[in-house]
């Protein structure tokens, strides 16, 4: 438990369709907040790339539900997932190499890969039988 | 649909396509028929502007890289101009440039394509 009070605490359905009203709901929860356009951007990025994640390995597009937490900290702001799909460890994926695929026609394998660039840490751990996955993101300091 | 493209013929090889709106997994198959559909039309150069774009997950530029193979298996190529800042950002990070020319203006890409038989 991080103690902090959620902007937002959003469940829904793993479904291709819902993508866009959730990242609309995350930038509508945090349009009060001061935040860069920067992070947010770094975070509207991740938040699609998990949510397609979700709905294309973890439920296989069965629909399930996910929740979803959007805790804003002091130039901070954190996403947690909670997902009931097969165990699946982001900070243990190594994505493949990338210039090989782009090569071949071959996109995809780059969501992962952008989680872990944007984000200032990603956490994952695996309880009751659900996928927890914890993104932080922090504001650069200026000049950086 | 979360992503609306409008299409701009530039001669008899050469399509601008500009997309406004936002492109996730659930946008792609629409995206692609779209794409494909001016593939069928004859043209293999395409410039897609991104100048509205302001949301692209991965799946887009999956879509891209897949359709920039395919043209230049027939002799033409996609690039992107005018891309949004937010674009911008993961076309960077993923080293897509490596793959995808980038142009700031629609006006560089089309005097490039020009030279190349467009």
């Amino acid at each position: 438990m991080s103690g902090k009070t959620p902007a937002l605490k959003l469940t829904a359905a793993a479904e291709k369709k819902n993508i866009n009203s959730v990242r609309r709901a995350f930038l509508d929860a945090v349009k009060n907040f001061t935040y860069s356009e920067e992070l947010l951007s770094s975070v509207e990025v991740c938040l699609v790339e998990w949510v397609e994640n979700i709905i294309k390995y973890a439920h296989h597009g069965t629909a399930k539900k996910f929740l979803m937490k959007v805790e804003p900290g002091q130039g901070t702001l954190t996403l947690r997932f909670t997902d009931s799909g097969g165990p699946f460890n982001p900070v243990k994926y190594q994505p493949p190499e990338l210039s090989a695929r782009f090569s071949a026609g071959l996109g995809g394998k780059m969501g992962i890969r952008s989680i872990k660039a944007l984000c200032a840490s990603v956490k994952y751990r695996r309880e009751k039988g659900k996928n927890v996955v914890t993104m932080k993101f922090t504001e650069k300091p200026p000049g950086c | 649909m979360a992503v609306k493209v409008f299409e701009s013929a530039q001669g008899k090889f050469l399509m601008v396509m500009d997309l406004d709106g936002s492109v996730d997994i659930s946008a792609v198959p629409e995206l692609e028929a779209k794409i494909k559909t001016v593939e069928e039309k004859g043209f293999r150069f395409l410039i897609l502007k991104l100048r509205d774009l302001e949301f692209m997950s991965s799946a887009g530029w999956g879509v891209f890289i897949a359709v920039k193979h395919r043209l230049m298996e027939k002799g033409g190529d996609l690039v992107v101009a005018e891309m949004h800042a937010n674009v911008q950002r993961v076309y960077d990070l993923m080293g897509i440039e490596a793959m995808i020319k980038s142009y700031p203006t629609q006006g560089a890409a089309v005097a490039d394509f020009s030279g190349r038989g467009s």
